[in-house]
């Protein structure tokens, strides 16, 4: 069965406002798998650039950094070929940050995501990150799938999964777009 | 007993009954760091006092941290033992994921740091 799915921000017509700032980043999953601390230097690499552009640097630095290696060690366990590269992309306009990682997956790990989304969808976030920590501390194994949920219970964003066919049969291209309305972070950050 | 990586420095002082963990917990998978607290799972077996855990100076810490943490939690609450969880109330993700942790365990409190 070939998968099609598309949630959130992939299904909007996106109109925002032109960005003003932007980094993008390529690198080998390999890399990182070979070294994990490569995961979070490259988030604080990426969340102290962005983070330049606000008068609070380092409390932007921490929530950027923290979103950025939760959705960077995803991409980077999830893909499928490990020597294939991961792409991460951040865009800063007026009164919002997007953030949107690239990767390739195998099938399983496909249907897991978009299972993940639908909970996301129909759950509160709160109740699905306190059912998915228990499941994972009890199932002693060493998958947790907070990633995302705890970005989304912690953050104020809005966030969108789209899963298309690579070339290859049984390999899916999966996007997933986080969009941070920044003047609530900044709210959240006096 | 302190046990210093190059991410993270991990000081538990059992007389005190407290563990003080600073620096970054990024590990790779949740039981990449069952070992770390196994020290303090010791210390909640051990003692029925309350156990004072500071992480105040924890920059960060990632979902594989907190679902290790998530299991000293649990281990709390089988031995019905009080953790105090001490965090700096300005770094956002000690505020936001460690309050969540209370559902877990209602003895497990989170305080702020007086600054």
């Amino acid at each position: 069965m070939t998968i099609k799915f598309s949630y959130g921000l992939y299904n909007e017509k996106l109109v925002g406002d032109p960005t003003t700032s932007s980094i993008q980043m390529r690198f080998l999953p390999l890399d990182l798998i070979k070294h994990w601390k490569r995961c979070g230097l490259t988030s604080t690499f990426l969340a102290d650039f962005i983070a330049y552009n606000f008068s609070n640097h380092k409390s932007v630095l921490e929530v950027m950094s923290t979103i950025l290696n939760e959705l960077i060690e995803n991409t980077t366990k999830y893909s499928v070929r490990k020597e294939e590269k991961i792409n991460v992309y951040i865009g800063i306009s007026d009164n919002s940050l997007t953030i949107e990682t690239i990767n390739n997956a195998g099938e399983g790990s496909a249907n897991s995501l978009q299972e993940l989304v639908k909970k996301i969808s129909e759950e509160d976030t709160e109740s699905l990150f306190l059912n998915q920590i228990l499941n994972a501390a009890h199932q002693d194994d060493n998958v947790s799938g907070l990633g995302l949920i705890t970005i989304l219970k912690d953050y104020p964003t809005k966030f969108g999964v789209k899963i298309t066919p690579a070339k290859k049969e049984g390999i899916y291209t999966i996007h997933i777009m986080v969009v941070l309305n920044l003047l609530d972070i900044l709210k959240e950050l006096k | 007993m302190k046990v210093t990586t190059d991410d993270y420095t991990l000081e538990i002082m059992q007389e005190e009954n407290k563990a003080v963990i600073t620096g970054l917990m990024r590990p790779a998978t949740p039981t990449a760091s069952d070992e770390v607290f196994k020290d303090i799972k010791n210390c909640l077996e051990s003692n029925k006092e309350k156990f004072i855990l500071d992480v105040s100076g924890l920059s960060f810490m990632n979902s594989s941290g907190i679902t290790s943490l998530a299991r000293v939690i649990m281990h709390a609450k089988e031995f019905d033992r009080e953790i105090l969880c001490i965090i700096d109330n300005s770094v956002l993700w000690q505020r936001k994921t460690l309050n969540s942790l209370h559902s877990i365990w209602s003895k497990f409190i989170v305080q702020a740091k007086e600054q």
